[in-house]
Order: structure tokens, then sequence, then C-alpha cells
């Protein structure tokens, strides 16, 4: 393989298309139940909440966007994308410049918007980086190994996700196609991805333990 | 006083009258967006920063630079001579050009590596050499050798390539030597000493404060960027440990952290960074160390004063740069001139770079003074003792317009199948007028550094 990579770098690059999916999943959903919780329909925002496992009382809207922006929990858009950077740049000499720029730049605007009020014109704006930021490291021609690593990441994130937040099966049968082919791109030994619906309550086990099918971590 | 006589600068300036300041901001952006950083560990704390930058770049006039080159050239071999010889036959020593307690008290001296020879005999692969030019004498000085892990060629190059698009009006009239082919230097040069296998740059990770460096240059050369934990020695072979488990040879290390974190089974044995064995692989030759292991020994500031005689002794030539007027209180007669003009001369201690140990003795009181008096007559091989030169400012653009700064220039040597001079540099320069300290480690800033003119 033409790639080299590393397995230090392999787990950074699936890790990098992780937050990056469930920063910008984040945004998306944080900027919807901000509409109802406007609305004082409270238990939108606390239902998103409670879907990842967290529990938060707020008194208003803008508590709760600031809430779901820097809250001290691991479901917060400020720290994916703490983490989702720190992925990249200890991997950014496999990956594109710009991408990395848009990214960067994210982490940039929200340390900046720190200590003010959130807005939703600005996290709509990162929404739109993000998705440039994923559509740059996928519209290439020259699509290289790392560039599969992030792809696989953000699939598996993106099935975790809708298992947890919207509980459906149906949704991620695309994606698991999909996670088998770059699976299959990645190694020559994986093993298809067969899902029934018995494995509902297995689902999140099962797809986060793929990536150790083609990371040799132990070796 | 600045240097601003040359038509090249004058060009520039009839233009950068022109041009709109207000698109500089873009310049920041670009740093900022893409995380162009030197970090630095203050108090404990990990402080990620951009390298803070000035857009006046230095300028030098081609000529000027034609023959910055051929005493960097010349240098440069006499250093990788002086490198071979202290590690196989020692002849400088044995005639007495270099008293041999130099060599042997050199920190960075190994004794354990007489006899080895490195791949193809280069040792200074990369060199950093920092220079001023003198006010007085109008003549550019050799301040410093850095032959070990000299850093900072990425940030000239990357601003370069923000500046062209963000004022292509200087690129389009003037003449301006291209900076890119940097990174094809070392690949070259990497491919040269590589004793089968593949390239990689280690780094000694995220938190290093040259990181964006070390990914950078991967990047560019095509090198694989790896830490310690990417790394194995099985039978005094390197490999990198791909993700499927394979292990791909590795043939050239471009390291950037120092010998004594290497490898914890031959020096320091903490060290977290290093990998175990790779000097065992580099003694048997199936790997090259970029730069060798070593090097310290030629950049010691105590050796720094022996380097004219090297050249001498060498190449049976006269140095076409000079040092700046150095005193080594070893030396009776040196001891004595130090200890008498201790006030006006600046004191280096050799143990020490990126700027500390540095002392200006017009700065330090009375007990101050009687203190490194002391301490010079006690351990005279600890220190080096120079004329404090009075080098050009170089405009810089602040707050409220052109302001002169004290800056330097680190011009960068790649040594491979042949020598060459990077016609470009690093130009640093202190935020603080009147500060003579422009290192990055002491908070300064960087220019580029544009070889003008036909």
């Amino acid at each position: 393989m033409a790639g080299n990579i590393t397995i230090r770098a392999a787990d950074h690059l699936y890790w990098l298309g992780r937050y990056l999916q469930r920063g910008e999943t984040m945004i998306a959903e944080s900027l919807n139940a901000y509409d109802y919780v406007i609305d004082r329909n409270f238990a939108e925002g606390q239902e998103l909440f409670a879907k990842l496992g967290l529990s938060f009382e707020y008194k208003n809207a803008k508590e709760f966007l600031h809430l779901a922006t820097y809250g001290d929990h691991t479901s917060s858009i400020s720290y994916n994308f703490e983490m989702a950077r720190e992925n990249a740049i200890i991997c950014r000499d496999l990956i594109d410049d710009r991408g990395f720029g848009f990214l960067n730049q994210i982490h940039n605007t929200l340390q900046a918007a720190k200590d003010k009020d959130i807005s939703s014109y600005l996290l709509e704006d990162m929404l739109n980086d993000t998705q440039t930021t994923l559509g740059i490291f996928f519209s290439e021609i020259y699509r290289p190994e790392a560039y599969h690593f992030i792809k696989f990441g953000q699939y598996i994130e993106r099935v975790d996700l809708m298992v947890r937040i919207f509980d459906s099966l149906e949704m991620i049968l695309l994606d698991i196609e999909k996670i088998n082919m770059l699976g299959h791109k990645l190694s020559s030994d994986f093993k298809e991805v067969k899902l029934t619906f018995s494995d509902r309550d297995r689902v999140s086990i099962l797809f986060n333990s793929l990536i150790k099918q083609i990371i040799a971590y132990e070796s | 006083m600045v240097d601003d006589q040359s038509l090249e600068y004058q060009k520039f300036l009839e233009i950068f009258r022109t041009i709109d300041l207000g698109k500089a901001s873009q310049l920041k952006e670009f740093l900022n967006t893409f995380g162009v950083n030197f970090n630095l560990f203050k108090d404990g704390d990990f402080i990620e920063r951009p390298f803070p930058f000035d857009i006046v770049p230095r300028i030098i006039p081609k000529s000027e630079f034609d023959h910055l080159e051929r005493g960097l050239k010349q240098r440069m071999e006499a250093l990788n001579r002086f490198l071979n010889d202290i590690y196989t036959d020692q002849k400088i020593v044995k005639e007495g050009i270099v008293p041999a307690e130099f060599v042997a008290s050199a920190k960075a001296f190994l004794p354990n590596f007489m006899g080895f020879v490195p791949s193809k005999g280069v040792r200074s692969h990369i060199s950093g050499i920092d220079l001023v030019k003198n006010s007085k004498t109008d003549e550019w000085v050799i301040l410093e050798d850095n032959l070990r892990v000299p850093s900072g060629a990425s940030y000239p190059l990357s601003i370069r390539k923000a500046f062209r698009r963000t004022y292509p009006e200087f690129f389009e009239s003037m003449t301006i030597a291209k900076v890119k082919q940097y990174p094809s230097y070392l690949e070259e040069m990497m491919n040269y000493v590589n004793c089968g296998g593949i390239n990689v740059v280690l780094t000694p990770g995220r938190f290093n404060s040259a990181f964006y460096e070390h990914s950078y240059l991967a990047k560019e050369t095509g090198a694989k960027l790896v830490t310690n934990e990417d790394l194995i020695v099985v039978d005094d072979i390197l490999y990198l440990k791909r993700y499927d488990g394979a292990k791909v040879r590795v043939g050239a290390v471009y390291r950037r952290l120092d010998d004594d974190f290497l490898d914890p089974q031959f020096f320091e044995p903490t060290s977290l960074i290093g990998v175990p064995g790779i000097i065992n692989a580099y003694l048997k030759k199936n790997v090259a160390i970029i730069n060798a292991v070593g090097n310290g020994v030629a950049d010691d500031k105590g050796i720094y004063y022996f380097v004219p005689k090297m050249i001498r002794y060498y190449l049976g030539e006269e140095p076409i740069l000079s040092n700046a007027p150095t005193y080594l209180p070893y030396f009776e007669e040196d001891r004595k001139y130090i200890l008498d003009h201790l006030h006006e001369l600046v004191i280096k201690d050799v143990a020490e770079a990126g700027g500390y140990g540095v002392l200006f003795g017009s700065r330090l009181s009375r007990e101050e003074l009687a203190s490194i008096r002391n301490l010079i007559i006690a351990e005279p091989r600890r220190f080096i003792a120079q004329e404090l030169i009075e080098f050009y400012d170089i405009d810089c653009m602040m707050e409220d317009g052109l302001s002169p700064r004290k800056s330097d220039l680190r011009a960068y040597v790649i040594y491979g199948e042949d020598i060459r001079v990077w016609s470009g540099g690093l130009t640093r320069y202190a935020l603080e007028a009147g500060n003579y300290l422009v290192n990055s480690s002491q908070g300064g800033g960087f220019k580029d550094t544009w070889v003008a003119g036909e």
C-alpha cells in the first residue's frame, strides 16, 4: 500500500471523521431544538440531551444554546470541534490544507465567542463550514487512504448517532453499505456487517468495534 | 541604523507606499486560519499562538546574497570536515589547531561515536546559520552555527505563498528569488543519504513548539510524520508500524529531537520520546539520522571561535564570512581582556541556546558583574565573550508606521550530494525597540527574506 499510514495516524484520522460528524449533528440538532425552546417547549431540548445520556436544566432559549455549545459535557459543540481539531492537528500532514483551515476557523470562532451569547446565525455558519470541510475531504479526485479513514469514522458516527437520537435501524441501511465498502478498501480481511432487527440492542457496540478489524492496534 | 540603502529596498518602498495596507490583515488571518504556530511554554502552560509576523520583508540584494552563499558553503564544508575528523582521526587536535580540552569538554561531544562515519560521510545535513549585518563595516557576521535541529524554515515558506497572492505587485515588478525549492532540497538530501526504505520526520509530538513545522515539512517532502510510538527496531533495522500490522523499513530519519532524547537505551533512559534501539540501527548503517548524532560539538559556542581556523586548516582558504570578535576565557590573554572589559562585552554561557544565558555587560549591576567575573574565573570553559556588534536595524510595520527593530537572519544550508544554500531564510526581529534578543523562544517575530535583483 502506497500510503504507509501509521497506526497512530489512522486512529486520529478515524476520530477526526467521528468528531466532525458528531459536531455537525450536534449543531443541526441543537438549532432544531432551539426553535422549540424559544416557544417555551423546554422538553424538546431536554429530550435531545437525554438521548445523549445527559440531564440539564435551563431557564431560557439562550441558556439552552449556550449549554449545547459550551456545556461541560462530551456532546457539546465546542468539545467536539476541539477534539476534531486536535485529531486534525496530529495528522495534518495527511489532510487537505483548506479542509484543515475551515476546521481550525470553526474552532477559532468558537473560542472567540466563548464569553458572549452564542448566536444561532454563527452556528448556522459553522454548520456550513463543517459541511464544507467534509466536502473538501471527499471531493478530491485523488482519494488517498487517509480520506477513507475519515469517511469510515464519519459513517460509524452517523450510525451511532442515528440509533441514539432517532432510534432507527432503517435509517442506517445505506450507511452500512458505505461502511462495508470502505472497510474492504482499508482491509482485505474486513468482515462485512449484516444487520438484522435482532441486533437492535447491540448496534452501537457492533459498529464501534469495527475499526479494530482495520487498525492493528496491538502490533 | 536601518539597512535601507540598496536599490532593491528602495524599489520595495516605492511599491510599499502604494499598496493597500488594510489587506495585511489577510496575512494575519492566513496564519490564524492555518494554525501557523510557534507555540510557547510559559510558567508550565502550553500556549498555542501564531508566530508574530511582520509584513516588511528583509531584502538582500542578489549580489550580496551570492557572497553570503559562497561564505556559507565554505563554512559548512569546513564544519562537516571538522565533524568527520573529530569523530575519526582528530588531526585538527593533534596538530594543535583546536585544543583537545575544548573537544573533550564540549557537552555534545559523544566519544562513543568515535570511528563511526554516517551514510555518505554527511553529518551536517541541515544547518541554520545565524547572521547579522554589522552597521559599522557593512559586512555580514556569523553569530552562531546550528547543526543539531535548526528550526524555522517553514514559516517564511508558508507566508510567502500567502504574501504573493495578497500583494502580487511586488512579484510582478521586482525580481525575487523563489523559495519553494526548499522541500525538494530536503527530499533529495534525504534520498541521497537514505540507507534503504522510506523517509520519516520524527517529531517529539503535538506539544512541541515547532510541531507545525514538523508536519509541514513532512507533507512537503513526502516523508511520513512519525512519533516514537510509530517506529520499532527489529534486528537493528528500523521499521514504521503501518496501520494494518505490516512493518515498513525506514531508511532515513529527519529527527526533530535532540541527541539526549533519541534513544533511551543509549542516551537518557527516562526519555519518553525516543526510539529504543535506533542508535544500534544507525551504527550498523541501516538508517541515516539527519542531522548526525554528535553534531553538537561543532556548534558549541566555544568551538565557534575555531571555525575560521578550521576553514584555513581543512580548505586552505581564508574565511569569506567573519565571526563576531570572540574571546575565550580559557586563553589567559583573552581572559585578562574579558575581565578588564566585562562591562562592554556580551557574555554567553556555552551550554545555553535560544537566547538564554546571554548577558550584556553594559546592563549588569556592579554586583552582577562581580558575580559573573567569579564564575568566569572558576569555569573559564563555560563562557565566551563577544564584542557587542552594532548590527543594522530593520524596518518593521508597527501601529504608528515603519519603525526600526533589531533583527537577525537564519540562513539554511542543505548538505546532500552537494551543498545548497536556500535563497531565502528566516528573519527574526525583536518586538520591542532596542532589544537585541530576537529568538523565537524569547517571543521574537519573523519576517520573510527576499533575495532580490538580477
